[in-house]
């Protein structure tokens, strides 16, 4: 009788012991998240080196766009724009180029689903994949558009950058030729 | 075995407590979740999240007034083959950057394999109740109920702690990656 009173009250005090260590991880948890709105600090972003997001949808053209094989065939560059940013305008001019000169999949993604995009349609030539997803933009993290992101065979991504010109967009891709011309086979 | 049976018993009625009560208190997000794994017409999403939170709710009074019996062994099926089901086919789309939508301590900020492992492994676990609900919590003394009520508490708020801790550990892995600090080993 008084072990088993014993041992309840032993357990009742691990139960309330680990509530408070919960409670205080919870905390900790809550705490570290809360950094994240210190100016100039992002932690929801993707870094060089980590898998990019997979997803599933259709193109403006209706094709159907599955990530994970498209990206394990060749590299493949992904340019984040909007409707309305200035700079990207200036950039639709010069990326069918982009695409032809160098042997990679190009997609094209517009944050914007809503207002009228014939400026961009008109541009673009079939080797690009133009696709409307806000949700993809988000799933990249990305807040500043021109935005590139470069992945490789493995679905691994080797650059990211913000694409302030064309030129910006041609070095990063240069660079990375470069890169891997150089190493051993 | 009486003890296991009414442990592992209370663990289930605890775990469908937790995440029938996180659906309600976070509703708006739940039902977002729903939407996120299109599967479901979007009319259909909340007279079908009802269903499930008042279901969950079911098994829970039932295996605790009751025993494990026929219908709260076929409404726990029905639910977890549904909710395994809508996982399979979102990571076949590769839409697998949401949340899961299981709720409280079951919830995961992304699909993935171990989600359909994890179900199985309940099955499994409430099989054996079912085959031995001949035990039941009134068979106990007072003391031996309160040890396993117990016992059930701390073996989940361990549960609770080790996912806690595993994704602050992340985040802070993440904020010494942004500060480019090591930790010294």
């Amino acid at each position: 009788m008084w072990n088993d009173f014993v041992l309840v009250i032993v357990l009742l005090l691990l139960t309330a012991e680990l509530g408070i260590l919960y409670f205080f991880l919870k905390y900790n948890s809550n705490f570290l998240k809360q950094i994240q709105s210190i100016k100039g600090i992002q932690l929801d972003s993707l870094d060089i080196g980590e898998k990019a997001p997979s997803f599933r949808t259709f193109s403006e053209t209706g094709e159907k766009v599955i990530s994970k094989e498209m990206f394990s065939k060749k590299r493949t560059l992904i340019l984040f724009i909007n409707t309305n940013c200035p700079t990207c305008k200036s950039l639709l001019a010069d990326i069918n180029s982009i695409s032809s000169d160098y042997d990679i999949n190009f997609l094209l993604i517009n944050s914007d689903n809503v207002s009228n995009d014939d400026h961009i349609t008109k541009q673009l030539d079939d080797s690009i994949i133009y696709i409307r997803s806000n949700q993809i933009t988000s799933l990249y993290f990305i807040r500043n558009v021109p935005h590139g992101v470069l992945i490789d065979e493995s679905s691994t991504i080797i650059l990211s950058n913000y694409i302030k010109n064309i030129n910006v967009l041609n070095n990063m891709l240069l660079n990375e030729k470069n890169v891997r011309s150089s190493m051993p086979v | 075995m009486i003890y296991l049976t009414n442990i592992l018993s209370i663990i289930i009625v605890m775990i469908f407590l937790l995440t029938a009560t996180d659906k309600i208190i976070h509703w708006n997000t739940h039902i977002d979740t729903i939407k996120n794994y299109r599967i479901v017409k979007d009319s259909l999403i909340k007279p079908l999240t009802v269903l499930m939170i008042v279901a969950e709710y079911f098994i829970c009074i039932s295996l605790l007034l009751m025993r494990a019996n026929y219908y709260n062994l076929l409404v726990f099926l029905l639910l977890i083959i549904v909710y395994t089901v809508a996982i399979v086919i979102n990571l076949f789309r590769g839409n697998v950057n949401i949340s899961c939508g299981c709720g409280s301590i079951l919830e995961s900020s992304n699909l993935n394999f171990w989600l359909v492992i994890r179900n199985a492994f309940l099955i499994l676990v409430y099989l054996l109740v079912f085959i031995n609900s001949e035990y039941t919590i009134t068979q106990l003394t007072f003391y031996e109920a309160s040890f396993t009520v117990f016992v059930s508490i701390c073996l989940i708020m361990i549960w609770a702690i080790i996912k806690e801790f595993i994704a602050g550990k992340k985040v802070l892995d993440k904020i010494l990656r942004v500060f480019h600090l090591g930790v010294s080993k």
